[in-house]
């Protein structure tokens, strides 16, 4: 009779509760995509994502989001946390607020706003999206940056290196971002997941991307619509499971 | 307030043949120990020896595979640590942290139906006993470590406890705290008139409060004595290295009773050693009992200043280190090269295998 | 240092009031600020101009005047009820989330199975991050009509959708917010957990409390403030939904997001243009005010439990 708490049967029950709530909606959508025509199982509709119309465009479309979104994150988040981490370390708490902003301001909410300011030229290109949707992955690219630039001490290594006589640009490239590889990789798998994800302001300003083209097809296709779910959430689930993988290494580092 | 009442019945603790394994590791074996009331004893020993295990199976967090504990005569081995009245104080943070020092000193009277005003008037009489009244409304984290501490006794002493038990509660705390403490402990016993078991890993804090001394090893008890006792006359070669410091010296046994060492012959401490004559042993000399001489057998290798006294470290021409202190005043004109010998002023020590 | 010196560092600390010094510390505060440009400006142009936008706009009217008419509209009639559903729904999707994973962040604690730990940790990040219309698809595919769950539990004679129940309700929708809730609350809460300290179970023991004791008096008031922490923020994750809603409902439950997003759609009454506005900026102002809380009650768990 020790006081080290145990799992009893009630929070095992409760536990296993959770499990099956987790677990029943994976079996289900799978079982679901893979209904084909006159009750025989088949994966047939996987098969067809790629011929399905518009997919093409909307892929094309997603990448270049995709590619725009991370080159901006990583230009504007990686200068300005180093920054804050190298020369203004007093700012670093207002930087996180600003940072963490676009957690209170709702998409839906913000899509209102841009709609309301953006000159009409950005309006009329989906570029814009990318454009917010660095915004919208701020609070977790700052964070993501600020840990790995905290588990070094960048301070030491930037004196040492500009001592030995070396530029700036040489300093950055070849000091600090090798030390916060992981911090970045992982900044960008979780800049990747959300563009991939994001709905409301693309579904808002009436651009057809990935998830709302799933949308789209789920209107006339539901076996379809579900094959493309499994599909994006197991490619969402591989970059966030990559990114885990990337935290424990630093965190094992550390 | 008067101490007075805060003195309990002091309690008789007779522990039998404690026994405890985890997996297949024995932790505790034939542990056994009387404790007369109002004493304090001390269970000594590196980590892993078993002491904290003896002290746990005695609160009743942890349970024995076989033996007994018993309080005044009566077994509590199978009562849960909520019935026990025990008070124990832990390594560190074991605070409240929701409470006030005061909130955390009234606990134990408040799960046991005290009315508020009567814990809260007994709660500021146990923190003036460890003189922190001007603190009684603190939470833990606005404290000290050692002022946590003290809480944590007066947390312990607030339900008239009939042993109180310490679980290394210096450990975590800086060296000159860790003395004043530790002082502080003593003289709060001692008022208080309880019972005590202390557990540590440092000697010189077992030997500056208890009234005796438990050595542990390896889940056993190795001898059990007063401290100055203990000193001087260690039972094993472990805790004559274990408690204070100890040269081992190349010598050679003559007989079952005499050793030869640096040219001197001692009697044998341990007698049922198991060496024959004529092996190759160690004996173990405390650096006090080694003078230096005029002579020509070591070298002087290094010195330390330390207050009145002067670790002098010298190396044997076989290589064998020794240390030893001499009064500062006098190791002035002693310098690392010079060649010096070496007289034991004992008769008698322990020897080990080399 | 000679004393001069000193005496000139001392003027320059105390903000003496030599026009060099105060020279010297604009240099330095605009040395502190340049790098932070770039980051400064992006967030303006694509966060607060919008932002302040949205706030300015819920007080004009569509004549470009002063008004207070939109903020007045959106506590009335349908807007009111979308105000009142969109916290019910977080309410009642905060508190089952906040239980739910309270137990299961509990038991993978206590279980002391590090797999199953590290199982349910990975997952709970990758769950809480899933939303949206593939997260629709897939309760559709269980409890829609047509879904799995729907037709097992028919099976042995259990029809879901006898009594009008669909998945498209309120009771539905908070069925699939619990899938990010519950991994959300397991997230945050789980440090919390992990710093009760086995010491405090075993001081109050031999102080003579019961388990009930120690749950009542320690471990319940200390991982009140986490606790009520987690809700908070679970409430404003549901409270800010918007895509999981509109693939789901389409429209047929009236929620605030969605209430904006038809509003944005152009599905407008033309005297309604500015209303979204003031919709808008209630959302901000609520979850604002939920966040805060939030972050007042991080500082007090940080203290604790540190």
């Amino acid at each position: 009779m020790t006081l080290t708490p145990k799992l009893g049967p009630g929070l095992g029950f409760g536990l296993g509760v959770v499990a099956f709530y987790f677990l029943m909606p994976l079996v289900s959508a799978f079982e679901f995509s893979a209904r084909g025509a006159g009750n025989v199982y088949s994966l047939e509709a996987y098969g067809r994502i790629a011929s399905q119309y518009g997919f093409k465009d909307v892929i094309l479309l997603t990448t270049r989001l995709v590619f725009v979104t991370v080159f901006l994150t990583i230009l504007i988040m990686v200068p300005t946390v180093t920054w804050v981490h190298l020369k203004a370390k007093k700012l670093r708490r207002l930087i996180e607020f600003i940072s963490l902003l676009p957690l209170v301001i709702p998409p839906v909410v913000l899509v209102l706003g841009v709609l309301a300011t953006m000159p009409n030229y950005l309006k009329g290109t989906p570029m814009l999206l990318a454009l917010e949707y660095v915004m919208l992955a701020m609070p977790y690219t700052f964070r993501a940056l600020d840990a790995g630039l905290g588990a070094i001490d960048v301070r030491t290594l930037v004196d040492a290196a500009r001592g030995l006589g070396s530029p700036w640009h040489t300093v950055f490239m070849r000091i600090i971002a090798p030390n916060i590889r992981s911090a970045i990789f992982g900044s960008i798998f979780l800049t990747v997941a959300l563009v991939l994800g994001e709905y409301t302001m693309a579904s808002l300003m009436l651009w057809e991307t990935f998830p709302t083209w799933i949308a789209t097809v789920g209107q006339s296709e539901a076996t379809l619509a579900v094959a493309l779910s499994i599909f994006s959430l197991a490619f969402a689930w591989v970059l966030l499971l990559a990114l885990s993988a990337v935290e424990r290494r630093q965190k094992g580092r550390k | 307030m008067s101490i007075q009442s805060t003195v309990q019945r002091s309690s008789r603790v007779t522990i039998s043949n404690l026994r405890r394994t985890f997996a297949d590791v024995v932790a505790l074996d034939s542990f056994s120990l009387n404790i007369e009331p109002g004493e304090l004893i001390t269970l000594l020993g590196p980590s892993g020896c078993g002491k904290t295990t003896a002290l746990r199976m005695v609160a009743g967090l942890d349970v024995p595979d076989s033996g007994s504990v018993e309080i005044n005569g009566a077994s509590v081995t199978n009562l849960p640590p909520s019935k026990r009245d025990m008070g124990m104080v832990f390594q560190a943070y074991s605070l409240f942290p929701n409470m006030t020092a005061r909130e955390n000193v009234a606990f134990g009277l408040r799960v046991r139906g005290v009315g508020k005003a009567e814990r809260l008037k007994r709660a500021n009489e146990l923190l003036e006993l460890v003189d922190l009244t001007t603190q009684a409304n603190r939470y833990p984290h606005q404290m000290s470590g050692g002022q946590q501490q003290r809480v944590a006794l007066a947390r312990a002493l607030a339900i008239e406890p009939k042993v109180l038990l310490l679980d290394e509660p210096l450990s975590a705390l800086d060296a000159k705290v860790r003395t004043q403490l530790r002082d502080e402990i003593r003289r709060v016993q001692q008022e208080v008139g309880i019972t005590t078991i202390f557990v540590t890993h440092d000697q010189e804090e077992a030997m500056a409060i208890s009234d005796r001394v438990g050595v542990m090893n390896k889940g056993n008890l190795e001898q059990l004595a007063a401290p100055d006792f203990l000193y001087a006359n260690p039972a094993t070669a472990f805790i004559a290295s274990f408690v204070g410091a100890m040269n081992r010296l190349p010598g050679l046994l003559m007989d079952a009773n005499t050793v030869k060492v640096l040219d001197t012959t001692l009697k044998v401490a341990n007698s049922s050693h198991g060496f024959a004559s004529g092996s190759k042993i160690d004996v173990m000399i405390r650096p006090e009992h080694l003078m230096m001489t005029s002579g020509d057998i070591a070298t002087i290798l290094d010195r330390s200043f330390r207050g009145p006294m002067t670790r002098i470290v010298v190396v044997l021409d076989d290589g064998t280190r020794i240390n030893l202190d001499v009064a500062s005043a006098s190791a002035i004109s002693i310098n690392p090269g010079d060649r010096v010998g070496l007289t034991i002023t004992v008769d008698k020590a322990l020897i080990e295998a080399r | 240092m000679t004393p001069a010196e000193m005496r000139a560092d001392v003027a320059a600390a105390t903000g003496g009031n030599s026009g060099r010094g105060s020279y010297r510390r604009l240099l330095r505060a605009s040395n502190t600020y340049i790098g932070l440009l770039p980051f400064f400006v992006y967030s303006a142009i694509f966060l607060a101009l919008p932002t302040a936008r949205v706030a300015f706009l819920a007080f004009r009217d569509q004549d470009d005047h002063w008004t207070l008419s939109n903020i007045f509209e959106s506590f009335h009639g349908v807007y009111l009820l979308s105000f009142q559903r969109s916290i019910q729904l977080s309410l009642v999707s905060a508190i089952t989330g906040a239980i739910f994973g309270f137990i299961a962040a509990y038991a993978i604690t206590v279980s002391k199975i590090g797999f199953l730990r590290r199982i349910v940790q990975t997952a709970s990040g990758v769950f809480a991050n899933t939303g949206g219309v593939p997260l629709a698809f897939m309760f559709i595919a269980t409890i829609g009509t047509y879904g799995l769950v729907t037709k097992g539990l028919k099976l042995v004679g259990i029809d879901l959708y006898k009594g009008g129940w669909t998945l498209f309700t309120f009771t539905g929708l908070i069925l699939v917010y619990l899938y990010f809730q519950i991994p959300l609350m397991v997230i945050v809460i789980l440090p919390a957990i992990d710093g009760l300290r086995l010491e405090w179970r075993e001081a109050a023991a031999t102080l003579g409390a019961s388990k009930q004791q120690f749950w009542r008096y320690i471990a319940g008031p200390i991982l009140l403030p986490p606790f009520t922490g987690a809700l908070l923020l679970l409430f404003a994750n549901s409270f800010a939904a918007y895509a999981t809603a509109a693939a789901l409902t389409s429209g047929t439950i009236p929620l605030v997001p969605i209430q904006i997003g038809s509003l944005v759609s152009g599905n407008v009454i033309a005297d309604e243009a500015n209303l979204g506005y003031a919709l808008g900026l209630g959302m901000i102002l609520i979850i604002g005010f939920v966040m805060t809380g939030y972050a007042i009650l991080q500082r007090r768990t940080a203290k604790w439990l540190s």
